[in-house]
């Protein structure tokens, strides 16, 4: 079965995804707009080989005010639209008929303002674009240290609490390319863009989730909060069995602990209680379905979680990648 | 006269679909009998049964983990199995996997059908393919 993974994403990374994104990124050059590649396909081209990245789309950031004219341009193109931008969203999805199994993500925001905890601004970030060469297709990437900065928030972010490692592993694989290339990652223009956006902490994180995967990034650049209730979710975050323990820790817990805002904190500890998520915890935590972070339980139920948790996922059809 | 007060007035309703928490044993009894220590006494042997059966329940998982089981041969040590499987996937995730670390996490316990579901969930079954040498 492994095998067939493997060899279905080195399939695809060589043929379906030059072609989404010749077919998504050329009609809008073409038209003028300078589109932003950035996680997938732009991650992709840091991994020594072809396929060891899978992903499930192409995402493409512009400025709101580009957004309507790009939409247009990839009509003509025989994009279609499938799920709207607009109120909970922050981009718009199409597909094409020509790579079914792609969509295309049109970004003009990072997380809906209710997962909102950092302050990275995409228009800020567009800005800053530097040209890049994605899988063929001449396009528009991050900088290296805006795109560890990128990736570590969106890793870190509500809605996903670093719950997959191919995230930790994107951050070794830019690392490492960098590296290999000759300019090592400039560490001080990765902590003024994370004080900027004031996430150091979840950077941070990452990087100390990526110190395991062979990044050495300086540790007193981004310094973790070691006490209370932050200090004992990170020592959680970063245990060494945390690839199988992810799904324990809620959500709840890791984004506090993640966000370096104490008014964001706040906000969004009032955000759990308006939505009385802090009683379904509890009651969650009560039956044994949850490992709250103070009241840990043993390892013996990784394992049976794990499996149960995949088995869910299964179920439930939800695209493994992202 | 009213010997019982309403099932509904006595359940707090967290989350409609999953928990629904009742206090029975202790508010059924007639509500003009309030006999604080009768009451206080089951209460107090309600919550002893109930988190007793929680932590019980915990611990017979924990036996039951270490336990061999059909898929296992020897005892499974939950504790190092999860300890070896996490540092097989994280090994995979390097830029350049150390073969003999990875071959080190699988002698030394890591449970192979666990590092399978978790690579699917984590999105690096390429990678594992990758470091477990690609099947060599």
């Amino acid at each position: 079965m492994l095998r067939a993974v493997a060899d279905a994403c080195r399939m695809e990374a060589l043929l379906l995804i030059p072609q989404a994104v010749a077919l998504s990124v050329q009609p809008l050059t073409e038209a003028g707009i300078q589109p932003l590649v950035f996680k997938g396909p732009a991650v992709a081209r840091h991994y020594p080989e072809p396929g060891l990245r899978p992903m499930g789309d192409i995402d493409l950031l512009l400025p709101v005010a580009d957004h309507a004219r790009a939409l247009n341009v990839l009509r003509r193109a025989q994009w279609v639209v499938v799920r709207a931008g607009g109120a909970g969203h922050y981009d718009t999805q199409l597909v094409h008929s020509h790579v079914p199994s792609l969509s295309l993500e049109l970004h003009y925001g990072l997380e809906p303002s209710s997962e909102r905890v950092t302050a990275l601004d995409p228009a800020v970030l567009w800005e800053r674009r530097v040209p890049l060469d994605c899988a063929g297709t001449l396009a528009f990437g991050l900088s290296p240290a805006d795109e560890v900065v990128v990736l570590a928030a969106h890793a870190g972010k509500p809605f996903h609490g670093f719950t997959r490692l191919i995230w930790t592993a994107d951050l070794a694989m830019i690392v490492g390319d960098s590296a290999a290339d000759g300019s090592p990652m400039d560490w001080d223009a990765v902590r003024a863009a994370a004080e900027e956006a004031r996430c150091l902490t979840v950077v941070g994180a990452a990087l100390e989730l990526a110190r395991r995967v062979g990044v050495d990034a300086p540790s007193e650049y981004f310094p973790l909060p070691t006490h209370g209730w932050r200090g004992r979710t990170l020592r959680r975050l970063l245990s060494i069995t945390w690839p199988v323990t992810a799904h324990e820790l809620h959500r709840y817990h890791l984004t506090y602990a993640l966000t370096d805002d104490p008014a964001q904190r706040v906000r969004n500890l009032l955000a759990l209680v308006g939505k009385w998520h802090g009683l379904k915890m509890r009651a969650q935590t009560l039956g044994g379905r949850l490992c709250h972070p103070i009241w840990s339980r043993p390892h013996a139920t990784t394992r049976s979680s794990v499996l149960r948790y995949t088995h869910s996922k299964a179920r439930q059809r939800e695209p493994l990648f992202e | 006269m009213r010997p019982f007060a309403q099932l509904s007035e006595l359940s707090l309703e967290l989350d409609p679909p999953e928990t629904l928490v009742t206090v029975p044993t202790t508010l059924l009894l007639p509500l003009e009998r309030r006999d604080i220590t009768a009451h206080s006494v089951v209460g107090i042997l309600s919550a002893v049964i109930f988190f007793g059966r929680l932590e019980f329940g915990a611990a017979r998982r924990n036996r039951a983990a270490s336990q061999p089981g059909m898929m296992n041969a020897v005892p499974y040590d939950a504790h190092v199995a999860s300890e070896q499987t996490s540092m097989l996937l994280w090994e995979c995730c390097r830029r350049d996997p150390n073969l003999s670390a990875v071959r080190r996490a699988l002698t030394n316990g890591a449970d192979t059908e666990l590092a399978l579901a978790a690579a699917a969930m984590h999105g690096i079954e390429p990678l594992l393919w990758r470091a477990l040498g690609r099947g060599a």
